[in-house]
């Protein structure tokens, strides 16, 4: 199983945009979860993830949990979707 | 009829320093700080207890509340809940809605331009399985009013739009939402008006929540309101014991609501002379900056004259602060309360460039600002770009 963590923040008009866009396509497939983590609440994973100024930041891991993809700021839901079919 | 106050540029150090960053705080105006300070000897009393003290602390709050409501031009049914600022009074409209109405709809409209605080409410509310949708606006940010109301269903029990960007100074069509929402009388209409307070002549009436602070107005941090009309009711976010506010519990500040008032007088009987030198160094600051290289101005002449966010080609605007800062100008980038990034989100999202966003700035101006600073500050940018 695919897994995606999502990072967002309260304060990132962004994030309520791409929110329940991610929500849609994983809910749609079988084979993806998503964790969703706060910006400001984890601090550690932030600078261990290498987390820039520009959010929402969804980054993808395989079934080994190697990272295998990482989307940034807003994306079209089309757009989005063929990201994922192609991983 | 009040005597027109005194202009309070001579309490504040002009001649070194060049404060630009009006639309973060102004300085509280000497007769506001009097009328704190005035009502802080005088009712000290707590207005929540029952004895004469507490009673008469009570009353001048009321009589405070009152001419606050006439000042704004708003009908006696409106109720004012005094609150800690801006902040809160949106936290409260938006979830005292949401738990109010959620079990008639989940759903909430709001635009890509708001407060922090309204955007993080707004997602707070998202993960608690509201559903919030953002408006499509048009390339100045401008809420287009046809797509908004295709947003709304039978699920919809809120729109919230703030009156004025607080990083651009996009000026929404309140008067164009407000008529278009009479033909779904079930969603309540929010309008965060913080920046257009003082500012600009606003017709608020058929609003059913209107948000302000206090300190945006030359009064002072840490008070506020929330506007409600009378068919809006919310649930409280804020719970204590018996209070006078019953939406809002906790003591409320006699001299803080009393300093309010005398701030919003002050801005009112000064209203026209103030906006005209405003729009004065607004036109002044636009033909001098038109003449450098590698500057983009983001605020269009329709948006608030108050507010200029300009883009400093090449340089990234924590940078340019610093160096303002060091020589004695002060000017924001995004809203001070989002400001650890450079990238500002506004920009990003109505431009789609990440350059230009990274290297916007926001000046905003007063009555209080002249035209010899704009000339200094102009003087230290051409330095800074060079």
């Amino acid at each position: 199983m695919k897994k995606i963590i999502l990072i967002t923040a309260l304060w990132c008009p962004s994030c309520l945009i791409m929110r329940p866009r991610y929500q849609t396509l994983v809910s749609s497939r079988d084979d993806l979860i998503m964790e969703e983590f706060d910006y400001d609440e984890n601090p550690q994973l932030i600078k261990e993830k290498k987390i820039g100024s520009t959010l929402p930041v969804a980054i993808i891991y395989d079934e080994q949990g190697i990272e295998i993809s990482r989307f940034i700021g807003e994306i079209s839901l089309k757009k989005l979707a063929e990201k994922l079919e192609q991983l | 009829m009040h005597q027109k106050p005194p202009i309070v540029k001579d309490h504040f150090n002009k001649a070194k320093d060049i404060y630009l960053d009006y639309a973060a705080t102004t300085p509280a105006h000497t007769l506001v700080l009097a009328a704190f300070k005035r009502a802080a000897i005088k009712y000290y009393g707590n207005p929540n207890s029952a004895h004469a003290l507490g009673l008469k602390a009570a009353n001048e709050i009321t009589k405070s509340l009152r001419r606050i409501r006439l000042l704004l031009g708003l009908p006696s049914h409106y109720e004012l809940i005094p609150t800690s600022g801006a902040t809160e009074s949106n936290n409260l409209a938006l979830k005292g809605i949401a738990l109010q109405y959620g079990k008639f709809g989940k759903t909430i409209i709001t635009t890509a331009f708001e407060h922090p605080s309204v955007i993080a409410s707004a997602n707070y509310l998202a993960k608690q399985g509201f559903n919030v949708k953002i408006a499509p606006s048009n390339q100045w940010g401008r809420v287009d009013i046809n797509e908004l109301e295709k947003l709304i269903d039978d699920d919809t029990i809120l729109v919230s739009v703030g009156s004025i960007n607080s990083e651009i100074g996009i000026r929404q069509p309140i008067a164009a939402i407000k008529t278009m929402l009479r033909q779904h009388p079930k969603v309540f209409f929010h309008v965060d008006a913080t920046q257009s307070i003082g500012k600009e002549n606003i017709d608020l009436n058929g609003v059913d929540l209107i948000s302000m602070a206090a300190h945006k107005f030359y009064g002072l941090k840490g008070v506020g309101l929330l506007i409600k009309s009378k068919r809006t009711q919310l649930t409280p976010i804020i719970h204590g014991g018996h209070s006078t506010t019953l939406i809002r519990r906790g003591t409320p500040t006699t001299e803080l609501i009393v300093s309010m008032e005398k701030a919003l007088r002050i801005a009112m009987i000064n209203f026209n002379e103030n906006n005209q030198n405003v729009i004065n160094i607004n036109r002044y600051i636009r033909e001098k900056l038109n003449c450098i290289k590698d500057i983009i101005i983001n605020s269009t002449p329709e948006d608030l004259p108050y507010i200029l966010n300009i883009s400093i080609l090449g340089k990234e605007s924590r940078s340019t602060i610093k160096y303002m800062s060091d020589h004695g100008i002060y000017i924001s980038n995004h809203t001070a309360c989002d400001s650890e990034t450079n990238t500002s989100i506004t920009i990003l999202t109505l431009t789609g460039d990440k350059k230009r966003a990274d290297s916007s700035v926001r000046l905003s101006f007063s009555y209080l600002t002249t035209i010899d600073e704009i000339d200094r500050f102009i003087t230290i940018l051409k330095e800074y770009i060079a």
